[in-house]
Parts: structure tokens; sequence; C-alpha cells
């Protein structure tokens, strides 16, 4: 008899992300911790550029996450996935090994859509974790 | 007061005595250490500590309580502890930090404040533990004080304090005072005379970068 495979609780299979909790939402500030202070140079040089804080620049803040994980570390991309959305990492692993790294970026824009990146950085930044303040960019 | 949401119960953040104060001083100490460290357990467990001090809240809730309400309650619990012009105390501003006695504990803070205070004033723990932060910190500053001029008084009474010249005269070396002693809090404005030829010629170019103000001529 088979079995169903185990479908991780991302956008793309029908489930939406969540508000993490403390445990989760902690070590999401460790994951994000290196790339903060850059996130939040983005986020300044887009103000900057635009002249006002408009959702272009979290856009641009998003893209550029993107990038630095893709550089830096992809396994992290799949780590945000499984905390904002509550699902084990061996799940969402397999299930994004076959898809293209749009869908993988498209679940981690919806996870941020209710755990909010600005609110994450200066959370981090009380508990001293990062340096920067989203307010500062 | 504030009202904070945690766990889908609304809690009413009211500033915490001196037990609820130094509890949440320990944790946040204990918080940096597990920062450093970057252990995800113990952060939670430091943060579960800092809110548990001033509302009654349970390990259960605060674990599943989405992230963002636990973030703002921390928030509002270290802005309602806060001490009223902590600067006005010396022993605050200049006191020693960070040095560790080597019989040090985690929770020896607490111990040591009831002990001060008791020794000094008489009071159990509990009465010591319920006065409000800023006037056990101005006793403990008085405290400390009393027994730095009892040392001054027998570090004078004994021959070790003098030196002696040749002619057998004694120079009395007093006892060094520790730094928050020394350093005045408001300190006597000095008032410096500028003769009028050393004062600036022409137009003073103001901070908002108006040159419009007419600095007086010299000579």
């Amino acid at each position: 008899m088979e079995t169903s495979r185990p479908q991780p609780a991302t956008n793309k299979a029908g489930a939406k992300p969540k508000p993490m909790n403390i445990r989760e939402a902690v070590d999401m500030m460790f994951l994000l911790a290196p790339v903060m202070p850059l996130l939040v140079g983005a986020f300044k040089e887009r103000v900057a550029e635009r002249g006002t804080k408009t959702t272009t620049a979290a856009t641009a803040v998003l893209s550029r996450l993107m990038a630095l994980i893709q550089e830096r570390d992809p396994r992290v991309a799949l780590q945000l996935v499984a905390l904002m959305y509550h699902t084990p990492l061996a799940v969402v692993a397999s299930y994004y090994s076959g898809q293209g790294a749009g869908m993988l970026m498209g679940a981690i824009i919806e996870g941020f859509s209710v755990n909010s990146l600005p609110e994450l950085v200066d959370t981090a930044h009380a508990l001293g974790i990062s340096l920067v303040r989203w307010s500062d960019g | 007061m504030k009202t904070v949401h945690v766990g889908g119960r609304d809690y009413e953040v009211s500033r915490a005595r001196l037990g609820g104060y130094l509890a949440q001083q320990c944790a946040e100490a204990r918080l940096e250490d597990a920062v450093s460290r970057t252990e995800t357990d113990a952060v939670c467990g430091m943060l579960f500590s800092i809110l548990a001090s001033t509302i009654p809240v349970t390990r259960e809730s605060f674990d599943s309580a989405p992230w963002q309400g636990i973030a703002e309650a921390i928030s509002a619990v270290r802005a309602v502890n806060r001490i009223p012009d902590s600067n006005r105390f010396s022993i605050l501003r200049f006191g020693q930090k960070g040095h560790v006695v080597p019989w040090d504990y985690p929770d020896r803070a607490r111990i040591l404040w009831v002990h001060q205070l008791g020794r000094a004033y008489g009071w159990t723990a509990e009465e010591i533990l319920n006065l409000w932060p800023e006037d056990a910190i101005g006793l403990l500053q008085e405290i400390v004080a009393d027994e730095q001029f009892d040392r001054e008084f027998s570090h004078s009474l004994s021959e070790l304090s003098y030196t002696w010249n040749k002619q057998g005269q004694g120079k009395y070396r007093p006892l060094d005072r520790p730094g928050w002693m020394r350093v005045h809090l408001n300190p006597k404005q000095v008032v410096t005379r500028l003769r009028k030829v050393g004062l600036p010629v022409g137009v003073v170019i103001t901070g908002d970068g108006h040159g419009d103000e007419q600095a007086p001529t010299g000579n």
C-alpha cells in the first residue's frame, strides 16, 4: 500500500505561512544576522535613490537577501521556509529539490508578509543579535 | 501602565519592585551571554525570565505565542522598568561594572542586595525586595559611602596611614576613595572671561547655514 508523501506547508502546496513562535524567530535572527547590515544598507540606498520609503525598496531588499543567500549559503533559503511555514527542513528540502529558485523565493516573500523583516531586524537589534536597526536605513 | 498581548491574553505591564527588577537585570546579563554563544534555547529561556519578572505569563503560552507580541512585550517591560533619572546616582554612572568575584553565582545580586540593606536597616528580605529600585539604589549608595567613611576613620588611626620624613614629621596619606565618590555629578561652572580682542570678527555662520548673525567687532 502506498503511503502519501508528507507535503510541506508552503504557499505552493496550498498552506499559508504563519507568524513564527519566538524560538523560530530567534533562529531566523541568528541566520540573518550576518547579512542584516547589508540588507539595511540596501534599503538605505534604495530609499535615497527614490527619495521616499516605498514598496519598491522592500522588494529591492528581498532581492538583495536572495542574492546574498545564493552567494553565501543556499541552504539558508530552505531554513527560512522551514521556519516560516512550520515545516521540517528535510520536508522542505525534498519538496524544493526539483523546483526552481523562483518558487523558493516566492515562498520566502510570502513568509515575510506575515513575519515582517523590518520588525525582525529591529528585534534582533534589541536583543543584541544585530548591530543595526531597520530605522537606521 | 501599558497593555501587551502575549499568547491570546492581555497583560498590564506595571513597574517591577526591586525583586522583579533584579530578576530582570540578571536575565538581561545572561541573555547577553546566550546571544554571544548563539544558543537559541538559552536566549528564549532568558527572554521568558525577563517577561516573567513583570507579567504572569506561562511558559506554554510564551513558547507558542507569535514572536511579534513577545518582542513588543519585552520592549514594554524594559521601558517600564527603566530607572527614572538614573544619572543622578553616581554609583550607577561611575561605579565599577563587570567586576566578577571568584565566589559569584547567577542569583548572587539578589542575595547581595538583601544582605546589604538587611544588615544596615534590619529589614526582612520581603520588605527589601518590595522597595522601588531607585530607593534601593539610593540607600545602597549611602551604605557603601558610610562603609568607606568608616574605613577612612580606621585608616586614619593606623600608623600605616602616615609617612615619616627624616625629621620625624608625619604626613597623612588618606585612603583612596572609589571613583564614583570622587566625581562631582554637578561640577561648579567655571566662568572663563575672554578679552574682546579674542572674539571672532565678521559674520558668524550659524548651525542652519545662514550667515546673518553679526559677531561683535573686535579691537
